[in-house]
């Protein structure tokens, strides 16, 4: 009996079979969680039983793996100046083995490369995560302090910040203090009845766009990105029903994280529709209990006057508007920080608006894409971030979600998605569909989108298109 | 690549590419008192040092000249005792690496054999790396007409070292087919009770008497000292390493004739202490000598009861003794060593005492005694929760139950 999918298609078959070896009879039970990859694979039983299991990705080209792998190599047979590796050519390798020799871990004599270090260096190497120092998750008990284990640089701000509930070896622990300079996040043992989920601010530059190509309503690329990363607060979600149940912040420095990704941008003609269809009108959301008394801040700071056209309190009325939208905060007060109030007319509001409601139905995009991609790839969902902006500076100004591997130089995960684009749309189309959920829930869209409810029928309109299944009335 | 890999936070070490200046280093043969040999696969630097047969080091004298009969049963085979002391290859090397792996190098072959009334002592230093084949021939020239390897710890680390090197320069190892005579195993079999640390450098200057001036340096801090010569070139702290290596080479020689002379008159050499002579005494016990075997830990029981002194081979002494008086069904001799062992609580031998009550001398009273006496201090529960306590509570439990049943089967009889 599984509880929930056990992640990939290959530990599934695994684990079914463990019973009834020989030739005895035996039944495998899997019972579904809310998770939308459990959802999904519900009604789509055929991926568990036809396909073949999910690509295993490394990439031995990567960087710090090549780098790596190169002097573990190194170490067992000198390389020469006319030595290959893998599909790396001997002027590329010289240039690894320069930077080894540098690092004083090869000695250079007679166009030779000798291993001179007394590390043996496969036992300094980790083959679970790459690059960075790593962060000691510690406990203290009767005051004593104990190392019960190591997480990654990159993973302990996400992973283990003041607040976050981090699962060891099957122990629920509360994060205290993540101490930057002595590189140990402190944990207490306790279960508060909730996980978190960070939340993250993001920030994404091209470094080098390496494939594109037009489809309809959309475009896909894959790149080479610089992404900066703050998590600025976490939610708490209760166990297994996914439902939230409260916020908090947190002050963490920015990671810079330089890894591919794979993003789709979503044409202008199809947005065009999604507005005329009448889709941009915001929703209900519940701006918190001091919303009244900083929207009332922000109009008197702003003299009463729209910011964008200047209208005046007289002639039209006025709203607030949030510039960084509500959804990106951890909670309502930060999110009603005066300094992310704007003062806005209401066509001008409209417009802004616009952008923001489109949104709704990328993040319902990006949820979905997010969950669906371990289906295809041997990974977690947490392998891969995501991220939707409305207005992408990967893609001229247009809308786009974005998936990254969330590894420094990347994995290869979006690479794989790029080409299986076509397969990961689709599928994503099915499941939002097939779920019998009104306005969205943690299995198909995520939970409730960013407006608190909603974003099922954004997202399936936006899917629709792009499988072409719905492109009536979308000027061509 | 150097931006993209530091991008990725990869310490890419000092700024500057050029190693620091190799220029105004006094030359080897200066420091190390060497010389550069030709060879046919290029050249080597090689120190020679020619010292005389039967010159002193530490309390002994420089020459193998005691009966190597035990060495050879103990080692497994009996042709080593028919061995000339010219028929030795004393091997020790410095290497990159302490963890091994086929990216060590032997930078340094220590190398030592007697040889026209003198100890021919050869150190084949590597000033490169890719001078490795070149040493690899002098060490087949030097030991051409040697039968046998003496080495410490050679047959875990030196000589699997040196074949890897052998074979990574594609050529035949000519010390395989080598007798071989480690003598880490031996040297911890006969002080392991008496000496805290059983390396060569402790041995040498607990048993030997040589002590080594400030100009020795520790194992550990040796691959440092190559890769600083390798970057800088200054031979000067390498002298240290030479000194290191050499003495080691040295006393793997007087080691060995010391080993000798200890194993083949035992009281002659070893009767101020107990331990050593009752660790020979099994020495003497697994070779097969049982006579002198009884006759040795006899002598070595006698010391400690005289001088009031428990080795820690002492119970373990009583036992062993009485197993063999009792194999050879001679339980009058063997009933004291139990009862004095049975007088320091050793369960085993309380055990002992009530089989042979039960069985040989049939008084079940005894019998019943000593079952008694053994439940009485046996108390399965763990003192502290060390690591073995598991297993000790599980071996503890079982005694217990199997002296109960004991116990109740004697009652039985007593009926």
């Amino acid at each position: 009996m599984m509880l929930g999918y056990p992640g990939t298609i290959s530990s599934t078959l695994q684990q079914a079979g463990r019973a009834g070896r020989t030739n005895s009879t035996s039944l495998a039970v899997m019972v579904a969680t809310p998770d939308p990859l459990d959802q999904f694979l519900t009604s789509h039983p055929e991926f568990l039983f036809e396909k073949t299991p999910e690509n295993a990705l490394i990439d031995p080209d990567h960087l710090l793996i090549l780098l790596d792998h190169i002097a573990c190599a190194a170490f067992e047979l000198p390389f020469t100046n006319n030595s290959k590796f893998g599909s790396i050519d001997s002027h590329k390798l010289a240039e690894f083995l320069e930077v080894l020799s540098r690092q004083n871990k090869l000695h250079v004599s007679n166009d030779r490369y000798f291993w001179m270090s007394d590390q043996y260096p496969a036992s300094m190497i980790s083959i679970r995560n790459i690059g960075g120092e790593g962060f000691q998750l510690v406990t203290r008990e009767n005051g004593e302090t104990r190392r019960i284990g190591d997480i990654d640089h990159h993973s302990a701000f996400w992973m283990a910040h003041p607040g976050a509930v981090y699962i060891h070896e099957s122990r629920i622990f509360l994060v205290k203090d993540l101490n930057l300079d002595m590189t140990t996040a402190l944990l207490v043992e306790a279960d508060p009845g909730y996980y978190t989920m960070p939340v993250f601010d993001n920030h994404f530059h091209l470094l080098n766009e390496d494939r594109i190509e037009d489809l309809e309503f959309c475009t896909r690329h894959d790149g080479e990105l610089r992404v900066t990363t703050r998590v600025i607060g976490y939610k708490k979600l209760k166990w297994y029903t996914q439902e939230p149940v409260g916020s908090g912040e947190v002050d963490l420095p920015e990671q810079e994280l330089i890894t591919t990704g794979y993003w789709i941008s979503i044409h202008e003609n199809l947005v065009e529709h999604l507005v005329s269809l009448g889709m941009w009108r915001s929703g209900r959301i519940d701006y918190g209990s001091n919303w009244t008394r900083q929207r009332d801040a922000a109009k008197e700071r702003d003299g009463n006057t729209c910011q964008v056209c200047g209208a005046k309190d007289t002639s039209r009325q006025l709203h607030v508007h949030h510039k960084v939208p509500f959804k990106n905060f951890p909670s309502p007060i930060s999110a009603n920080n005066l300094d992310n109030l704007v003062t806005l007319c209401s066509s001008c509001h409209r417009k802004a608006e616009t952008v923001v409601k489109i949104r709704s139905g990328l993040a319902g995009l990006s949820f979905s894409l997010n969950h669906l991609a371990p289906l295809f790839l041997m990974c977690d969902t947490g392998d891969i971030g995501v991220h939707s902006d409305a207005v992408s500076h990967l893609a001229d100004g247009k809308p786009a979600v974005v998936l990254y591997d969330k590894a420094q130089a990347g994995l290869g995960f979006s690479r794989k998605l790029y080409e299986l684009h076509d397969q990961l749309i689709s599928n994503a189309l099915e499941l939002i569909q097939e779920c019998s959920c009104q306005n969205g829930c943690p299995s198909c869209v995520g939970p409730g989108g960013e407006f608190g409810e909603g974003g099922k029928e954004e997202t399936l309109m936006i899917l629709q298109a792009m499988t072409g299944m719905a492109t009536e009335g979308i000027k061509s | 690549l150097n931006d993209k890999l530091r991008a990725l936070g990869v310490n890419l070490g000092p700024e500057h590419l050029k190693p620091a200046s190799t220029t105004g280093n006094p030359s080897l043969e200066e420091v190390l008192g060497g010389e550069r040999r030709s060879t046919p696969l290029g050249e080597i630097f090689t120190i020679r040092e020619e010292i005389p047969s039967r010159s002193p080091y530490g309390d002994f004298l420089l020459e193998i000249k005691s009966d190597l009969e035990i060495i050879a049963k103990w080692a497994g085979d009996e042709s080593i005792s028919a061995l000339d002391p010219g028929d030795f290859l004393f091997v020790d090397t410095e290497s990159t690496g302490l963890s091994g792996g086929t990216g060590t190098y032997a930078f340094l072959i220590g190398l030592g054999k007697f040889e026209n009334e003198h100890f021919q002592l050869q150190q084949l230093f590597l000033r490169d790396p890719a001078e490795e084949a070149a040493q690899l021939f002098v060490l087949e020239e030097f030991s051409a007409c040697s039968k046998a390897l003496v080495s410490f710890n050679g047959k875990s680390f030196d000589l699997p070292l040196i074949n890897s090197r052998f074979i990574q320069n594609r050529l035949n190892n000519p010390l395989t087919p080598l007798l071989h005579i480690d003598l880490l195993h031996i040297s911890r079999r006969i002080w392991r009770d008496r000496l805290p640390s059983r390396t060569l450098g402790n041995i040498e200057a607990e048993i030997l008497g040589a002590k080594r001036t400030d100009q020795d340096i520790p194992g550990w801090m040796v691959p440092g000292v190559y890769f600083q010569f390798l970057r800088d070139g200054n031979p000067e702290p390498v002298k240290n390493v030479l000194y290191h290596n050499r003495n080691d080479v040295l006393s793997l020689a007087i080691l060995l004739e010391h080993i000798a002379s200890i194993l083949s008159s035992p009281e002659k050499n070893s009767s101020e202490f107990a331990s050593d002579l009752l660790a020979i005494a099994r020495i003497y016990e697994e070779i097969g000598s049982h006579t002198r075997a009884v006759d040795l830990y006899s002598e070595g029981l006698r010391l400690c009861q005289r001088d009031w002194r428990i080795s820690g081979n002492y119970i373990e002494s009583l036992q062993r003794l009485a197993q063999i008086h009792k194999r050879a069904g001679e339980y009058k001799k063997a009933i004291p060593l139990w009862e004095q062992a049975a007088e320091h609580m050793d369960i085993d031998s309380m055990i002992e005492l009530a089989k042979y009550y039960e069985h040989i001398d049939k008084s079940i009273d005894r019998a019943i005694e000593w079952t008694d006496a053994c439940l009485e201090i046996l108390d399965p529960t763990p003192g502290d929760l060390s690591k073995e306590w598991l297993y000790e509570y599980f071996t503890k439990t079982d005694m217990k139950h199997d002296l109960e049943h004991r116990l109740n089967r004697l009652k039985r009889k007593a009926k």
